[in-house]
Order: C-alpha cells, then sequence, then structure tokens
C-alpha cells in the first residue's frame, strides 16, 4: 500500500511540477553560468534563475502537502473511529 | 627503449619538459591503405601521390603533461616517399601548432598541455634519428640512432610489419575522448555557446596562416578540460592543407561538404581541380556551423534535416538555403522568443552569409559573437515575461539548492552535462521535498484528527458516568 501511494505522490509531483529540463532550458546558458557562480554574484539574472529553481520545489512541496493532508485526515478519520469505538468498548 | 622486443617509447622534448610515451601494440585491426597528395618538395605544380600503410594504436605519457595519447604509424613504400611525407608531416604539425600559440597561459607547454584550439601533432622517425619541430620540440624514438642502425630490422617491435625502420613515420598527439553530442536539443543548448570561443578563434588562426583544417564535423571536435578552463579542440588533422596555394584534390567527409565545393564537384567531376582559399576557408566554416548546430540543435537534426533534403527542392539540401535553414529551425524550435537565434544560425548559408563565408579574413569569432548577442535578444524579457518567482523560498530551500548546485559540479564535467545532471538533481530534490512535507502533513492531520477523537471520546466518557 505505502509503495502504491509513493507512486503516486512520484507520479503527481512529475503532473504538477513538470519536467525539470522543459522548466529551465529557457534560461538558455544562465542557467549553466548559475550553476558555476550562484546566485551570490548579484547578477539578477542568477538571482531570477535560483527563484525558480526554488519555485519548482515550492510546487512539489505543495503537491506533497496536499497529498499528505489528504492521507492523514483519511489515516486520522480512521483511527479515530477505532479510538471511539475502544473507548465505547471500555465503557 | 626497449626492455622487450615488442616496447616502442617515444621522447618529446621542449624547453624545460620532457614527455615519454610508451605506446602500445595496436589491436587486430589490419593497416588501414592512406594516400597523400603532397606538393613536390623543389616547388612545381603537380602534386605527388603518397601511398601509405597505417597503423592506428595509443601511447601513455609516462612523465608529466598529459597522459594519454594517440599514435599514428604510417609505412611508406620507398625512401623518396618517406622524405617527402616527413616534411610534409611536419609543416602540416606546424601551421596547426602556430594556431594554438595566441591562445592565453605564460610559459605555456602547448605540446603536451592545453589550451588547444587543434590538437598538436608531433612527428616521430621510425629510424631514430632525432626530429626537430619549429626549432623548439624534438621528437625521437627512445633508441640511439647508431643502434636502430646498426640493426635495422631487428629493433622496430614485429608488430609494426617488420618495415624498414627508415620507411617509418609516427605521428603522436593527445588523445580526447569523443563528444557525445545529444541527438536532439528541442531548446537551443546555448549553454554551449561560451566554450566555443577558443575553437572559432583557432580556426581564424589558422585561416590567417592560410592552412586550412578541411574535415571540421561534429565526430572530429572534442572537449577538453584543463586547469585555466574547457574549451572545444579540433581533432584528426589528416586532411589539412595549405589553402593558399590552394592543392588540387581534397580529402573531407562527403556528409558535411560546403555548398559552394558541393556545387563544384556536382557541375564538373573535375571541378575541385580548379579550388580556390575561399573555397577551403568555406568548408571550415561550414563545418564549424555543423559542429555548432549539433550542440545547440542536436546531432541528428544535422545530420538528417540541416544536411537532408529540401522539402522544397529535394535536389538541393537544407543547408543550401537561409530560408530553409530558418524555416527548419523555427519548426524545431518553435517557441517564437527563439527567431532572433534562429536567424543570426541561418544567415550563413543564405547568398550573403556565403559571400563571407569564403572571405579571406576572420570570420568564425565574429559570427560566434554574433550568436551570442542573437541569444542574448532572445533571453531579453524572458522568460521574465511571466511574473518574478517567488525569492522567500529561497531561504526555504537553500540547503536543496547548494545540494542541487554541488551534485552538478561534481566531478568533471562539460558544462551541457553539468546543466543535466542539475535538471536530473533538480528532479530528484523535487520528489524528496514532496515526500518529506507528504510525510510531515500526514502526520499533523492524522494525528490531529486521532487526538480530537480521543479528547471527545473522553470527554463524552466522563459526562456518560
Amino acid at each position: 500500500m505505502f509503495s502504491s501511494w509513493r507512486r503516486r505522490l512520484r507520479h503527481r509531483v512529475s503532473a504538477g511540477c513538470g519536467d525539470p529540463a522543459a522548466r529551465f532550458a529557457p534560461y538558455g546558458h544562465t542557467f549553466g553560468e548559475w550553476l558555476d557562480t550562484g546566485a551570490g554574484s548579484g547578477r539578477p539574472d542568477y538571482a531570477e534563475v535560483e527563484s525558480a529553481v526554488a519555485e519548482y520545489l515550492g510546487s512539489a512541496a505543495k503537491v506533497g502537502q496536499r497529498l499528505g493532508a489528504r492521507t492523514g485526515v483519511v489515516l486520522g478519520v480512521a483511527g479515530a473511529a477505532v479510538t471511539v469505538l475502544a473507548v465505547w468498548g471500555l465503557s | 627503449m626497449a626492455e622487450h622486443d615488442d616496447d616502442l617509447v617515444v621522447d618529446l622534448s621542449g624547453p624545460q619538459w620532457q614527455a615519454l610515451l610508451t605506446v602500445a601494440p595496436p589491436g587486430h585491426e589490419p593497416p588501414k591503405t592512406v594516400d597523400f597528395d603532397v606538393p613536390p618538395t623543389g616547388g612545381g605544380q603537380e602534386l605527388r601521390r603518397i601511398g601509405t600503410q597505417v597503423v592506428f594504436t595509443t601511447a601513455r605519457n609516462e612523465r608529466s603533461g598529459w597522459p594519454a595519447w594517440h599514435v599514428k604509424i604510417y609505412t611508406c613504400a620507398s625512401l623518396g616517399d618517406a622524405e617527402t611525407l616527413r616534411q610534409y608531416l611536419n609543416a602540416q604539425a606546424s601551421a596547426l601548432q602556430r594556431a594554438n600559440t595566441y591562445l592565453p597561459g605564460a610559459a605555456r607547454r602547448t605540446p603536451i598541455e592545453p589550451p588547444w584550439a587543434v590538437v598538436p601533432v608531433q612527428v616521430v622517425r621510425g629510424d631514430g634519428r632525432l626530429e626537430q619541430l619549429s626549432g623548439a620540440v624534438t621528437t625521437r624514438l627512445g633508441v640511439p640512432s647508431d643502434q636502430i642502425v646498426a640493426q635495422l630490422e631487428s629493433r622496430l617491435p614485429r608488430w609494426i610489419g617488420g618495415a624498414r625502420p627508415d620507411l617509418v613515420l609516427l605521428a603522436v598527439s593527445p588523445q580526447i575522448e569523443a563528444l557525445p553530442w545529444e541527438p536532439l536539443r528541442h531548446w537551443p543548448g546555448t549553454e554551449h555557446l561560451a566554450d566555443f570561443a577558443q575553437l572559432a578563434a583557432g580556426i581564424d588562426q589558422l585561416h590567417q596562416l592560410r592552412w586550412a583544417h578541411c574535415d571540421i564535423k561534429p565526430e572530429n571536435v572534442c572537449w577538453c578540460a584543463h586547469q585555466d578552463g574547457s574549451g572545444y579542440v579540433l581533432i584528426d588533422t589528416d586532411a589539412a592543407t595549405q589553402a593558399d596555394p590552394p592543392p588540387r584534390a581534397l580529402r573531407g567527409t562527403a556528409l558535411y561538404e560546403y555548398t559552394g565545393l558541393r556545387a563544384l564537384r556536382l557541375d564538373d567531376p573535375e571541378g575541385l581541380r580548379h579550388l580556390t582559399p575561399g573555397l577551403l576557408y568555406a568548408q571550415d566554416r561550414f563545418g564549424f556551423l555543423t559542429v555548432v548546430l549539433s550542440a545547440l540543435a542536436g546531432r541528428h537534426w544535422v545530420d538528417h534535416t540541416l544536411l537532408g533534403p529540401d522539402p522544397d527542392d529535394p535536389s538541393r539540401r537544407v543547408a543550401d538555403s537561409a530560408e530553409a535553414v530558418r524555416h527548419a529551425l523555427r519548426a524545431h524550435w518553435p517557441d517564437p522568443r527563439w527567431a532572433p537565434l534562429a536567424d543570426a544560425l541561418a544567415h550563413p548559408f543564405g547568398p550573403d552569409g556565403r559571400i563571407a563565408l569564403e572571405a579571406p579574413g576572420p570570420w568564425a569569432e565574429t559570427w560566434l559573437s554574433g550568436v551570442r548577442d542573437a541569444e542574448r535578444r532572445c533571453a531579453d524579457g524572458d522568460p521574465g515575461d511571466g511574473p518574478w518567482p517567488d525569492e522567500s523560498l529561497v531561504h526555504t530551500f537553500a540547503r536543496d539548492l547548494e545540494r542541487i548546485r554541488d551534485h552538478a559540479l561534481r566531478g568533471p564535467a562539460t558544462r551541457p552535462e553539468r546543466v543535466h545532471l542539475a535538471y536530473r538533481a533538480i528532479g530528484e530534490a523535487a520528489q524528496e521535498i514532496a515526500l518529506r512535507r507528504a510525510a510531515l502533513w500526514m502526520s499533523v492531520s492524522g494525528l490531529g484528527i486521532v487526538l480530537a477523537a480521543l479528547v471527545l471520546a473522553a470527554a463524552a466518557f466522563v459526562i456518560g458516568e
């Protein structure tokens, strides 16, 4: 069950965030230069690349957050039902 | 040299450096027949055809300098042929070496260390006599010549084929790994452009010396890293020739033939006897265009689209018309932002561009700089046309960003390879982050609901009591 959940998450991240090559290729050589020097050089175009990569990671985090929260609700409701039944049984 | 009959050692030395190459016996490939059309040493018009048997092998440098070497062993039919070929190969190697001399770096050891635009070649005599190239490099088989002469036919390893040592010439050059060009690039691989600067300058320099490589094509361009940077390097200089006066025959690869040369050959099979220096320079520049386009658009695109038949006129290639190249590039990169780049790349294939290709002055550096300007125009305002990415996330994912850059920069790799490593690392980091975040929210929401239910149930129990 866990591996199918992992597969679903992997699939949703790929579908939701897109192919990194397609996302960053439009930055052309600026992307490679950002890799070499980082955004610390103060160049606004490098800072833009870095922000874009961070945004890509941020969108992956959101996908994880959504699926995690939904799964948590389902598991929580199931856990709550077990808890209520257990308390009922004890009473 | 030779502790063993099969050992062959080549000694290369220059001012304050020495390389000692141990030549490995070749594989089981049979010798290849290679003919050279060489200008006669005493002047005159008619070229002299020299037939040779060539064995290809490798060597390892036991001293400082480039470690792995490529070795070609030529066996000629007569002493006269060997002497003429030796002089020809030396002149060729000298001209190619001079094309590297403009490269930066004080006290450089060019024959054995990069940077190079054209890979240097050294000629070594099979008879053990000293050979001097441009007065700066001496080469010699690692055995005193008197020993070789005394034991004439027994000292060269058996695998050379029992040839007389004075009929044998060796050409040694640094061995550089072939570059695996990507088959198709659906976005221009502009990260390559900076690394082409050295090669463009080298080609211009070679043409200023009135020499042409004549076989520039993707498989003859390798990438080489060194302590001061990296760049593309031209290898396989067998076809290199003096362009002015031009030769009356040409070696090269038909697929990458320049439009003007192709027209000359197709109009008249004897047409290549009327070569001009401009056509030879244009052949090199056309080859350079195919290399740059292999990097930007992909090798498959170059071999099958650029050099394939023009859909509007199948008797011509796409590469025979600037308009056809422009259309093909725009179809390959449909995003309109790349239009300035496609125009700059297509221009040399048109009539105006061909005039510039055949001009005697330098061309490659200026053209490459124009392409880089065009690429900057494509980048102007884009992808920043959309909203500026959220900068606050940079701090949230600072460690992940650092890890992605570290992963891409680890180990030797070309700039394009590093970019691909980074794409992969970004994809993997995104999956990891998503999993981390999913686990966190699953725990928070799941435990929250269970706790709430527990509290409610406990409260109900207490009230019920």
